[in-house]
C-alpha cells in the first residue's frame, strides 16, 4: 500500500478536544457529539438494521467517551477510537442474537407531529419516478446482503465506503492489518456483487 | 499478473489503496483486458448503488435525550438549569421549537408584568454591578430588545423578582460590547437569536444569581468545581 505521511494523534484536532475535555472542558465534548453524533448512528443504522436501537447504541458509545474521559490516551485518530467503541458495541448487540432476523427497514421515521421524515436519498430527480424506485429497491437488497456478511466485513465496507475511512483508518477500528482489511472489503464488494448481479447485468456490464 | 490476480486487486485499486508500482500495473491490464475492463465496471457499479442507502439521520430529540441519560448516570456534575439548557441549546436539533416557545412564554409574562403594581423592594445589588456583561451590539443599539431577565428568573423564584427587575431599566455602558469573536458562532451565524443572548449572558454572569436562586451554603462552590 502508498506509503503516507504518518500524522502523530496529537495532529487531529479532534484528539485536542479530547484532550480539553479531559481537563474538563465540556464544550469540547460538546463539539465533538455534535460533529459525529449523525455519523455514530448512521453507522449503527446499517449495522444493526434497526434505527431506534442505533440511537441507543449511539448514546451509550457517547456515555462510554464521557466515562472514558480520565482515561483517555491519544493512541490514533479521535474518529478511529470513537468508531472502535460504536463497532464493539454493535458487535455486542449481535452476540445478544436479537438480531438474526434479516433486517427490519430503515423506512421514514414518523415524528412527534405524525409527519413523515423523508429519506436522505442521494440526488435523485424526482421526477423519474422508475429511477427512484429501482434506487430504493437496490437501497434495500444492498441493506439485506449487508446484513448477511460476517460483522467485520461489514463494518471495513462501511467505514471504507459510508464514512470515507482509508484501510489504515479502518485497521485501527477493527485493530488487523491494512492487508486483512484489503481482504474484508474485498470479501463484502464480492457478496454486494453477486447479490445485485441481476441489477449489475441489467446495465449491459 | 494474471487476470485472477488482477481481479483480486481490482477493489483496492478503486479505492487508491495499492502502491503506485501496483497501480500501474493494473492499469496497463485493464487498457488491455475487456474481461477485466467489465469486472471493474461492475465494481464501479456497486460502488454507485452503495450511495443509494440512506443516510440515517438522528432524531430530533437525540441530543437531549442524550444529556438526560448522561445526568441519570450521575455523570454530569450538579449545574445549573441554564447551563444544562444552553447544553442543549448548543448541541441540540430541537433549537427552533425550544425559541419559539420561549418567545410565546415572554410574550405572555410581558403582558402579565406590564399590570405588575408598583413595588417598594430595593434591588440587593447595585446596577453597575449588575451589569458586568457583556452586551452584543444589535442588542445595545435596540433597547428593546433586552427582554426583562427578570421574567426568566420570574420563573425559576417568583418571590425574588424584585430584586432583579430592576436591571430592566439599568443604563447600557458601550465599553461592556462584546466583540464577533467573543459570541458564540451560532450567534453570529443567526443573529435572531440575539434577542435571547442577553438573557443568557445575564443568568451566566449575574453576580447575584445564586443569591436570587437562594442556594443552600456550598452548594454553589461545588457547582463551580
Amino acid at each position: 500500500m502508498e506509503q503516507k505521511e504518518r500524522l502523530t494523534p496529537y495532529d487531529d484536532p479532534d484528539v485536542q478536544l479530547m484532550l480539553r475535555f479531559q481537563t474538563g472542558d465540556v464544550e469540547a465534548f460538546q463539539q465533538l457529539f455534535h460533529k459525529y453524533s449523525p455519523s455514530v448512528v448512521n453507522f449503527a443504522a446499517h449495522f444493526l438494521g434497526t434505527r431506534a436501537r442505533a440511537e441507543e447504541i449511539a448514546q451509550e458509545v457517547f456515555l462510554q467517551v464521557y466515562r472514558w474521559q480520565k482515561r483517555y490516551e491519544p493512541k490514533a485518530k479521535f474518529s478511529t477510537w470513537l468508531f472502535k467503541i460504536a463497532n464493539n458495541h454493535c458487535l455486542n448487540e449481535v452476540r445478544k442474537g436479537e438480531y438474526r432476523v434479516p433486517h427490519e427497514s430503515l423506512e421514514p421515521l414518523v415524528d412527534s407531529q405524525g409527519d413523515e421524515r423523508e429519506r436522505d436519498l442521494p440526488d435523485t430527480n424526482p421526477g423519474k419516478g422508475e429511477e427512484i424506485l429501482a434506487a430504493k429497491e437496490a437501497a434495500d437488497r444492498i441493506q439485506k446482503i449487508l446484513h448477511r456478511v460476517p460483522g467485520n466485513q461489514r463494518t471495513a465496507l462501511m467505514l471504507s465506503r459510508l464514512e470515507g475511512m482509508s484501510y489504515q483508518e479502518v485497521a485501527e477500528v477493527l485493530g488487523c492489518t491494512e492487508k486483512a482489511v484489503k481482504s474484508l472489503v474485498f470479501r463484502a464488494t464480492q457478496s454486494l456483487k453477486e447479490g445485485l448481479r441481476d441489477i449489475l447485468n441489467d446495465h449491459d456490464l | 499478473m494474471t487476470c485472477e490476480t488482477i481481479r483480486k486487486e481490482l477493489v483496492a485499486y478503486r479505492d487508491g489503496e495499492l502502491l503506485e508500482r501496483d497501480r500501474a500495473q493494473i492499469a496497463a491490464h485493464l487498457s488491455t483486458c475487456a474481461a477485466c475492463a467489465r469486472e471493474e465496471a461492475r465494481l464501479v457499479r456497486v460502488s454507485q448503488l452503495l450511495t443509494t442507502l440512506e443516510r440515517v439521520t438522528p432524531s430530533p430529540d437525540f441530543a437531549a435525550t442524550f444529556w438526560r441519560r448522561l445526568e441519570q448516570e450521575g455523570q454530569v456534575e450538579r449545574d445549573s438549569w441554564f447551563a444544562r439548557w444552553w447544553r442543549e441549546w448548543l448541541t441540540g436539533w430541537q433549537l427552533m421549537p425550544a425559541l419559539a416557545g420561549a418567545a410565546s412564554l415572554l410574550v405572555f409574562l410581558s403582558y402579565v408584568l406590564s399590570n405588575r403594581p408598583p413595588t417598594t423592594t430595593t434591588p440587593s445589588a447595585s446596577p453597575s454591578a449588575l451589569l458586568k456583561i457583556n452586551v452584543p451590539a444589535p442588542v445595545a443599539e435596540k433597547p428593546g430588545l433586552f427582554v426583562n431577565y427578570g421574567i426568566i428568573a420570574d420563573l425559576d423564584k417568583l418571590a425574588h423578582f424584585d430584586e432583579v427587575a430592576a436591571l430592566e431599566n439599568a443604563p447600557q455602558d458601550a465599553s461592556t460590547l462584546a466583540r464577533t469573536e467573543d459570541l458564540p458562532p451560532a450567534l453570529v451565524e443567526n443573529p435572531n437569536l440575539f434577542v435571547h443572548y442577553p438573557i443568557l449572558e445575564k443568568m451566566e454572569q449575574l453576580q447575584n444569581f445564586e443569591a436570587v436562586l437562594d442556594l443552600p451554603a456550598g452548594e454553589d462552590e461545588q457547582r463551580r468545581g
